[in-house]
């Protein structure tokens, strides 16, 4: 009964589902892209280069100081390693130089790595245009290509670097550029230098000792309690556990503050979704009174009235809703192997922010489930009014409708 | 014959309106099992009003009502609802079947709200659909047959809970000759042939022609309470 009713006003009943689909597959693809453009952000910036966690001593994060290291403790390391979700842990040494080939001289962020072990997590190696990746024990260095198009330097030019090392002695030498990646962050692309470890603690004669041990885990999801355990762990060490979102606050309010205005357009476009369906459930609330009027009198109940609504509803807004679904379904799957890359002033603009100019799509079935949600939620809502009418329903007044 | 309702000292006071409306003042009657009672008078009298109160779609200001012995004046609306359903057959004068529905679907819709099995729903909608002589029509929506069918349709409805009384608030009022004869003829046939019990409200003089029993009210009062045979 509640299909054929539906059915009653073809013309009605089409509207509200198509507005309903139109407004889902907006929101959906609006959604995705947003968290597929984090994504893509976060995977730069963050899996590329900082990792999801660092492990560091408690005094190195103020000043970034090279004399505020920590040992590269094996029994740390295995500590690390036995928390349920941790991948791997990578032995760290960063610090700044400045880095000069022939008149040219900028300053350059040092990475000194396990090369092998930090692939596995950046697969930086799949970004090289030229020349070889290094190894541990390689002697020379892979500059971005950023870096390496401001100094004019090519694979087999060699780079002088001058830096502060270890409790105060200088750090001076030259290193062979062995290879060059193109990082997507033009921020890191234009500054980057990566070494093997070892080196860089020749470099800077701190022998034994770590910036930081960066911690690769299974699950972005699962990063909160990776780092409780971790904090709970090293607690009375002096050692600070920390999140990306702590050591990279600005991309973190970056897309705070982005997921925020992608809120507020979703839910304008509930709003939307829930003033169309709740006109349509008015229209078939009002313009039946009579015909509920004679259900009841007939020895209806009044609860089954009311399902009867729900259902209505249900079937209008699954229409709808699943429909919609099932549109965005293969475009969000398209473009999540094919996002978009922005060109002209928007590029720039991604750019001068320090992102890689891509828009990337999620392809999180929670994007789903929460659409599938929200808007169920919202045609519960809308039943509030026919629930009203119902039990307040005066049988001899709706008969004389 | 079993006395099927016992109206006791009925007042139904509107106060609704500026000046409060006595539509019932004060009415004692009795129905017994069998009936075919026309209730007449102008309107205004109070015709409606006391079969609504009698089919517990209203509640009155005070007295008693009792079907079967039992008052329901004081039923909460769920208590009423399903004395409505399993007691009382309601034919109105609008048709008022459900659209969305064939005839054959509106005539099982209270069985299947007394859930009853499907087989017996089908096999006494199609009984009920050939007593009113729609035997032709029962895959037919209700806009698609003319107002004498429907009203069949809904006559067939009303009998299909097997009520102990049906209620028919003006049943021929927007009939023409020829249905009103038909309906009367069927219902008549019910009365006789089934012992079903009709309580009638009209205007309709070959109404009241056909009734055994004709209680006139004015003024919310009964004013005349006339038994008579059968006229045919």
């Amino acid at each position: 009964m509640a299909w054929r009713n539906i059915w009653r006003n073809k013309r009605r009943t089409l509207i509200a589902a198509a507005s309903l689909y139109f407004a889902i597959v907006f929101a959906i693809i609006m959604r995705s892209m947003q968290l597929g453009t984090y994504d893509i952000m976060i995977n730069n910036v963050v899996e590329s280069f900082s990792g999801f966690i660092q492990i560091q001593d408690s005094t190195y994060w103020l000043d970034k100081s090279i004399d505020d290291m920590m040992e590269d403790s094996k029994s740390i390391e295995e500590d690390v390693m036995n928390v349920q979700g941790v991948k791997s842990v990578l032995p760290r040494l960063e610090t700044f130089s400045l880095v000069s080939s022939g008149n040219k001289t900028k300053g350059a962020f040092i990475q000194g790595i396990n090369p092998e072990k930090d692939d596995a997590m950046t697969h930086i190696s799949k970004q090289l245009i030229s020349g070889n990746y290094i190894n541990s024990k390689s002697k020379g260095i892979v500059v971005t290509s950023g870096l390496a198009s401001f100094l004019g330097s090519r694979v087999g030019d060699t780079l002088v670097m001058i830096s502060q090392g270890y409790h105060g002695i200088s750090a001076a030498d030259q290193f062979p550029i062995l290879g060059i990646v193109k990082l997507p962050s033009p921020q890191l692309d234009n500054r980057l230098i990566i070494m093997p470890l070892e080196l860089v603690r020749e470099f800077t004669s701190a022998q034994g000792l770590v910036t930081s041990l960066t911690v690769n885990i299974d699950d972005r999801a699962n990063i909160e309690r990776i780092t409780k355990a971790l904090k709970s762990k090293f607690k009375g060490h002096s050692l600070s556990v920390l999140k990306w979102t702590e050591m990279n606050k600005t991309l973190e309010q970056q897309i705070a503050s982005d997921n925020a205005s992608g809120i507020i357009m979703l839910l304008i476009l509930y709003m939307v979704i829930f003033f169309g369906i709740l006109g349509t459930v008015i229209m078939m609330t009002s313009e039946r009174m009579k015909e509920f009027g004679v259900m009841v009198a007939v020895g209806m109940k009044r609860i089954k009235l009311i399902l009867l609504m729900l259902l209505e509803t249900l079937f209008i807004g699954l229409v709808g809703l699943l429909s919609g679904i099932a549109t965005t379904i293969p475009i969000i799957l398209y473009f999540y192997s094919h996002p978009i890359r922005l060109g002209g002033e928007m590029a720039k603009t991604y750019e001068a922010y320090g992102l890689e100019p891509l828009l990337g799509f999620s392809i999180d079935p929670m994007i789903l489930i929460n659409q599938f949600y929200s808007v169920l939620l919202l045609l519960l809502i809308t039943l509030i009014y026919p629930v009203l009418k119902i039990s307040k329903l005066n049988i001899i007044n709706a008969l004389r409708s | 014959m079993d006395k099927v309702i016992e109206i006791k000292e009925l007042y139904k006071v509107y106060t609704e309106t500026a000046i409060p409306v006595k539509a019932i003042n004060g009415i004692n009657l009795e129905f017994k099992s069998g009936e075919f009672t026309a209730i007449v008078g102008p309107s205004g009298c109070g015709k409606t009003t006391l079969l609504n109160l009698i089919g517990g779609l209203d509640k009155p200001s005070e007295g008693i009502i009792l079907i079967d012995g039992v008052d329901i004046t004081d039923f909460s609306m769920s208590k009423l609802t399903d004395l409505r359903l399993w007691n009382i057959g309601f034919v109105f004068q609008a048709y008022n079947l459900i659209p969305v529905l064939t005839a054959k679907e509106n005539v099982e819709f209270i069985m299947q709200l007394q859930k009853k099995p499907k087989k017996e729903r089908e096999e006494r909608a199609l009984e009920l659909l050939n007593a009113v002589g729609l035997a032709d029509r029962i895959d037919v929506r209700p806009g698609k047959l003319s107002g004498g069918q429907q009203q069949r349709v809904a006559v067939a409805r009303a009998l299909a809970s097997k009520p102990k009384f049906i209620l028919a608030d003006e049943p021929t009022a927007n009939l023409d000759s020829k249905s009103t004869a038909t309906l009367l003829q069927i219902m008549q046939e019910l009365n006789e042939k089934e012992n079903i019990t009709f309580i009638f409200s009209t205007h309709d003089k070959r109404v009241v022609d056909k009734a055994k029993r004709v209680i006139t009210l004015d003024d919310g009062v009964v004013v005349s309470d006339e038994l008579g045979e059968l006229k045919v």
